[in-house]
């Protein structure tokens, strides 16, 4: 290979680069920047309609039922405000937990009931031992109790 | 007051650099043992991801050093094309490659750490992307100074690469405030408490100083076969190489 | 590793791995920049002259 074919090449394939990164900065401004929905924003129509997308939010406490087959589960996802009804039918991520993050890509049916296809635990920024965690959540407990 | 100007010279620089070397890899062992240990000994299971977790001490040094890195590179190359430095312009280069590595550091680590946790090893969300972005930005600035052959030349279309990328660096710190994202918040910053237990936070900012020190190193070693090879014409490297022998 | 090993360990290793490579890339790098300039300035060509090898 000549040294001028050689720094072609060598143009072509940083361009290429340059190419590539535009493309993903540009696919990623369209819509992944909104990674997903939140159950206040699809009850004001703000999710894209009869096509696919994600919502994000808790799963409520209390609100995870497993179907008779075994492999169905239905959950409520709520940002505090909204919730909406989830139905996913597969295995669940090692951090799907009642009351924590969740991130399901699915579609919205006719009957308000969320059909998802992938569901992702999307944890938080604290790290902490189980018995501090534990701690955390009876104090959590006790400053609700005396509120009440 | 210390005459900078003096370091700033390839001659004054290179002996210099090969005396700090090995102070920085030997800082680089020492604070990657100590990081270790207190990663894998001391540090307490996580309570929501249980061992996955351990990933963070190595996940998030690379990270930050992969940000760092390229802010010190943009900076190095905007001084070399501002002031038509030399020296500056060779380090610019030089920090391209380990900045590059921490970059897959950061996305490899993250991949393995996903899986298990979130349940995937790869979402477009915008931390994810951004930091993709970063990788190709330092093969696009590496590329591009290799396509040039007059160095001076390819010194100035690299340093404009590499400070439009600069723009990058916040969109990837600030992608989990300001966009939704699958990715966590930040559990360390400098306006709030840190929202980790005290020992993880020490293995992790040991791992993280350990991951700098050595990225010192690495930088060092390459600019001065970068010195050697561009000022080859010079009398200060041939009476470098008539001392070698 | 709580059934965690291949993600930890899979990161670790890589990560090791990758400076290992680094540092030995760095190393030869320097060993052949070394021995090109040594071997330049044996046969009388100082390097003052831009000289491309594959063109020669």
């Amino acid at each position: 290979m000549k040294p001028r074919h050689k720094r072609f090449a060598l143009i072509a394939a940083g361009l290429g680069g340059l190419a590539v990164a535009a493309t993903l900065v540009l696919g990623a401004f369209q819509k992944n920047l909104v990674f997903f929905f939140t159950p206040t924003q699809i009850a004001n129509h703000e999710a894209p309609q009869g096509r696919s997308f994600r919502v994000g939010g808790l799963v409520e406490a209390g609100s995870v039922k497993r179907q008779e087959d075994g492999v169905t589960v239905q959950f409520v996802v709520t940002d505090t405000a909204r919730s909406i009804p989830v139905r996913f039918k597969g295995v669940l991520p090692d951090l799907f937990r009642e009351g924590k993050g969740v991130v399901t890509q699915g579609k919205l049916g006719p009957d308000g009931v969320f059909h998802a296809d992938e569901v992702l635990a999307k944890h938080d920024e604290n790290y902490m031992p189980p018995e501090a965690k534990h701690a955390v959540e009876q104090a959590h407990n006790a400053s609700r109790t005396l509120k009440q | 007051m210390i005459n900078w100007f003096k370091y700033s010279s390839p001659q004054t620089f290179f002996p210099l650099a090969g005396e700090m070397v090995p102070w920085f890899f030997a800082l680089a062992v020492a604070f990657g043992a100590a990081g270790l240990y207190i990663g894998f000994f001391v540090a307490p299971t996580d309570a929501q991801q249980g061992e996955a977790y351990r990933i963070i001490f190595i996940h998030v040094a690379a990270a930050w050093m992969s940000m760092f890195l390229y802010l010190v590179m943009a900076f190095w190359a905007g001084v070399g094309l501002v002031f038509n430095t030399r020296l500056s312009a060779m380090v610019a280069q030089a920090l391209a490659p380990t900045g590059a590595l921490m970059t897959f550091i950061a996305l490899w680590t993250g991949a393995l750490w996903g899986k298990p946790t979130w349940g995937t090893w790869w979402v477009w969300d915008a931390r994810l992307t951004s930091e993709l972005i970063l990788l190709f930005l330092y093969l696009g600035f590496i590329a591009l100074q290799a396509a040039i052959d007059e160095p001076r030349r390819a010194d100035k279309a690299g340093a404009v690469l590499a400070l439009v990328g600069a723009v990058n660096v916040p969109i990837i710190y600030f992608s989990v405030k300001w966009w939704n994202t699958l990715h966590q918040g930040a559990s360390v910053s400098l306006m709030a408490a840190p929202t980790m237990a005290k020992t993880m936070l020490w293995g992790m900012l040991m791992m993280a100083l350990a991951f700098w020190m050595y990225a010192l190193g690495a930088v060092l070693v390459r600019v001065r076969s970068i010195l050697l090879e561009r000022e080859r014409h010079t009398d200060w490297v041939a009476s470098y190489l008539g001392r070698l022998r | 590793m709580g059934g965690y090993a291949l993600y930890v360990w899979g990161s670790y290793a890589v990560t090791a791995l990758v400076f290992a490579l680094e540092a030995g890339a760095l190393a030869k790098r320097r060993k052949d920049t070394l021995e090109r300039l040594l071997r330049l300035r044996q046969s009388g060509i100082d390097g003052t002259e831009r000289r491309d090898e594959t063109e020669t």
